[in-house]
C-alpha cells in the first residue's frame, strides 16, 4: 500500500468510526428481549434514563419508557410518561421548522428529532385512557379517549400537512447545500423530477418493491389510502364500550364484560441499502465514487397466540379479531416511505454532484500538489458520505400485532377465563360493566392483565 | 466600535428578558389572556348564566311548608378533549361552581347524597340538577379551528322522572391549529 492509499484508508476508517455510533441499537436489543419474556421492569430502565436526557430522540425513548412501565403495573408512572410524550409532540408542532437546518439534507432523517406518527399519538391517549380506568378515573378515561378520537379524525389531514411541509423543505435545501458546495444542480429541472426520473427506472423500482414492499406508483399516497387503512378500530371499540358502559350512548347495560386482547408486536424497521439509478448520474465512474442510498424497511414479527377464547358460566367465546395493527402500521410506513425515499434520491444526487464537481474541478487544474489535495477531499466526500448514509430506523416497536375482543355477559359468579394459547388467566369479575385488557407480547411472556369496573 | 457593540449586547440581552413571562397572581374573576381550554373564567361565566336562567326560570318550587326546593347537583361531565389528568378537577370545579351559585341563590338547599346516608334527619331531595360540557372543533377555511363548549344542564323532577328545565350554555373560541391538541 502506498502513501496515497494508506491515507485514503485511514481518512475512511475515521469518518466511519466518528459517525457510525448505533448505541440505541443496542439499547432497543435489551429492551425488545425484555418485553418479549415479560421483564417489563427491567425493559423501562434503560429507556426511561435515555428520555431524562431530553435530547433529540425523547420522544421515541418516553414512548418506549412509558409501555414498558404501563405492562409492569406501574400506571401512575406510564400515565406521567405519555403526558410527558405529549408534550413533545405538541412541542414539534409548534417549533419552527427552520430549526431543522439543511445538515439533515446532508447527513439523513435519523438526525432529525423523533417526532412520532400519527398511530403514535392515537396509541399514547388510548394507553391512557385504560391506564385511567385501571386508576379509578372514569371521567379521565372519557376525555383521553376524545383526543385519541380527534387524532384519529385528523389524521389525514396531519400527513397532508407534514407531506407539504416537508416537500417545500426538500426543495429549499437540496438548492442550498448545493450552492453552498459548488455543485451542479441537480440533475433535472427540481427535486420533483429527479425523483419522477427515478421511479421511471424499471430495475430500481423493482428493488423498491422486493425490499420494502413499496410500490412506487401507488404506495404512501394520501390521496389512494381508504380510510379503513387508517382508521384503528380498536380505539374505536374501546370509545363505543366505553361510552356504553357509563351511559354516554343511551340507557346503560348491566352486568357485562369485554375483553379485548393485544396480541404479538407491530413490525419494527431495519435499514438496507440501494445505489441510485446510474441514469441520474453523468460520470458516474469517472467522478462518483458513491452513490448509494440506505432506506428502512419494515420486519414483521410472530403473533404471540394464534387464537384466543373467553369461558365463563360453562360456554366458551372465540375472540374476533377486530385490528390489524401491522397494517395500520404498514399505511404509516408507506406514507413515510414515500417521503424518506424521495429525500435519500436527493441527497444521493446532491451528495454525488458535489463529488463531480470536485472531479471537474481537478481534472483542470496541472499542479500536482493541488491534484492531490483535490483528490483527497473527493475520496473524503465520498467516505463521509458512504458513512453518514443511515437510514431512519426509528418507530414505536412496542405496539400489538393484532387487537380480538369480545363481549359477554357477566356469570353469576363473576367467574371468567380468558384463554391466550397453553396459559390461561382466571379473572374474578365484579358486579358492574367490566372492560378488560390483556396484553401477550410473545408466546413465551406472561400475560398482563388491566381491568377496570364501571357501576351499573 | 466597541462600545457599538456593548449597546448592541445590551439591548440584545434586554429584549430576550424581556420575553420571558414574571411569575406574579392575577385577580379571581380578572379576565386574563383567553386561553384555548376552559378556564376559570370560562367555568365561571357559564355557571353564573346558568344557575341565573335556572333560577329566574321558577321551576323549582320548594315542598309544601319549605322555604326552598332540595336539590341534588352532580359533578358535571366533563366529555371534553382537555388531558385526562385535568379532567376530574375541571368536572369536580365545574360541580362546585354550580352549587355554590345554588346556595347562593338562597332558593336551593343543595342536597349531598353520600352526606345524607349518615345523616339523622331524612330528607328527600326533589330535583336533580345534570350537567355535560361537550366540546365540537369545527375546521375553518383557514385551517384554524372554531372550538364550541356547550354546558347543558337538565333539571329532573325526581318524583316522576320529568325533565323540567333544560339549558344550553355556548362559549366560542377561534384558535390556531397548533393549539387543538394542547
Amino acid at each position: 500500500m502506498n502513501g496515497l492509499q494508506l491515507l485514503v484508508f485511514v481518512l475512511l476508517v475515521s469518518v466511519a468510526g466518528f459517525s457510525g455510533c448505533r448505541s440505541a441499537e443496542a439499547i432497543m436489543a435489551d429492551y425488545e428481549a425484555n418485553v418479549l419474556v415479560g421483564k417489563f421492569a427491567e425493559a423501562a430502565i434503560e429507556p426511561t434514563e435515555k428520555a431524562d436526557e431530553d435530547g433529540k430522540d425523547a420522544l421515541f425513548w418516553q414512548l418506549h419508557a412509558a409501555a414498558a412501565e404501563r405492562l409492569a403495573g406501574n400506571n401512575d408512572e406510564a400515565v406521567r410518561r405519555f403526558d410527558l410524550a405529549e408534550d413533545l409532540f405538541i412541542d414539534f408542532e409548534h417549533r419552527s421548522k427552520a430549526v431543522d437546518t439543511t445538515a439533515s439534507m446532508m447527513t439523513g432523517d435519523y438526525i432529525l428529532p423523533y417526532a412520532g406518527e400519527g398511530q403514535d399519538r392515537v396509541f399514547t391517549c388510548l394507553y391512557k385512557a385504560i391506564d385511567f380506568g385501571v386508576l379509578g378515573k372514569p371521567a379521565a378515561v372519557r376525555t383521553e379517549l376524545n383526543r385519541a378520537m380527534l387524532h384519529q379524525q385528523n389524521w389525514r389531514a396531519e400527513r397532508s400537512a407534514e407531506i407539504a411541509a416537508a416537500d417545500a423543505k426538500l426543495e429549499r435545501d437540496a438548492r442550498s447545500y448545493a450552492q453552498s458546495n459548488g455543485a451542479r444542480q441537480p440533475i433535472g429541472s427540481n427535486a420533483a423530477s429527479t425523483v419522477s426520473r427515478a421511479f421511471g427506472d424499471a430495475s430500481f423500482s423493482a428493488a423498491i418493491r422486493t425490499n420494502a414492499g413499496f410500490d412506487t406508483a401507488r404506495d404512501g399516497r394520501l390521496d389512494l389510502i381508504a380510510d379503513d387503512d387508517f382508521t384503528n378500530a380498536y380505539l374505536v371499540r374501546v370509545n363505543e364500550t366505553f361510552r356504553r358502559y357509563v351511559g354516554d350512548s343511551g340507557s346503560k347495560p348491566h352486568d357485562m364484560v369485554t375483553v379485548f386482547v393485544e396480541d404479538g408486536m407491530c413490525p419494527k424497521r431495519e435499514e438496507w441499502r440501494i445505489d441510485l439509478p446510474t441514469v441520474l448520474i453523468p460520470w458516474v465512474n469517472r467522478y462518483v465514487q458513491y452513490a448509494g442510498m440506505a432506506l428502512p424497511k419494515l420486519v414483521y414479527r410472530n403473533a404471540a397466540v394464534t387464537a384466543y377464547s373467553v369461558s365463563g358460566a360453562g360456554t366458551c367465546y372465540p375472540m374476533v379479531e377486530i385490528q390489524d395493527v401491522d397494517r395500520l402500521v404498514k399505511t404509516e410506513f408507506d406514507v413515510y416511505f414515500r417521503g424518506a425515499l424521495t429525500r435519500e434520491i436527493i441527497r444521493a444526487v446532491a451528495r454525488a454532484g458535489v463529488q463531480i464537481a470536485l472531479g471537474a474541478v481537478r481534472d483542470n487544474v496541472s499542479d500536482d500538489n493541488t491534484r492531490l489535495a483535490l483528490t483527497l477531499v473527493q475520496l473524503g466526500t465520498a467516505a463521509y458520505s458512504f458513512a453518514t448514509t443511515d437510514a431512519d430506523i426509528r418507530s414505536w416497536t412496542a405496539l400489538p400485532k393484532k387487537v380480538y375482543m369480545l363481549d359477554l355477559p357477566r356469570p353469576a359468579d363473576g367467574a371468567v377465563t380468558v384463554t391466550c394459547g397453553l396459559e390461561q388467566i382466571r379473572l374474578n369479575v365484579q358486579s358492574g360493566n367490566t372492560m378488560v385488557f390483556v396484553r401477550k407480547t410473545s408466546s413465551a411472556a406472561p400475560s398482563v392483565v388491566k381491568m377496570f369496573t364501571l357501576p351499573n | 466600535m466597541k462600545k457599538l457593540i456593548r449597546g448592541l449586547a445590551a439591548v440584545a440581552v434586554v429584549t430576550v428578558a424581556g420575553c420571558t413571562t414574571p411569575t406574579h397572581r392575577y385577580a379571581e374573576g380578572e379576565a386574563r389572556a383567553t386561553v384555548a381550554g376552559f378556564s376559570e373564567f370560562d367555568i365561571n361565566d357559564v355557571t353564573d348564566r346558568a344557575i341565573a336562567a335556572l333560577v329566574s326560570s321558577g321551576r323549582m318550587t320548594p315542598r309544601a311548608g319549605a322555604v326552598r326546593a332540595v336539590v341534588v347537583a352532580d359533578d358535571v361531565i366533563a366529555d371534553t378533549t382537555c388531558r385526562g389528568s385535568e379532567a376530574t378537577g375541571l368536572a369536580d370545579t365545574l360541580g362546585i361552581s354550580i352549587r355554590e351559585r345554588l346556595s347562593a341563590s338562597g332558593k336551593v338547599d343543595v342536597f349531598n347524597e353520600r352526606a345524607a346516608q349518615g345523616a339523622k334527619v331524612q330528607i328527600v331531595p326533589q330535583y336533580r340538577l345534570r350537567g355535560r360540557l361537550t366540546e365540537r372543533n369545527l375546521r375553518t377555511d383557514d385551517n384554524d379551528y372554531q372550538r364550541e363548549y356547550n354546558l347543558n344542564l337538565t333539571l329532573i323532577e325526581l318524583e316522576t322522572g320529568l325533565e323540567t328545565w333544560q339549558k344550553r350554555i355556548h362559549v366560542g373560541k377561534l384558535i390556531d391549529k397548533k393549539l387543538l391538541m394542547n
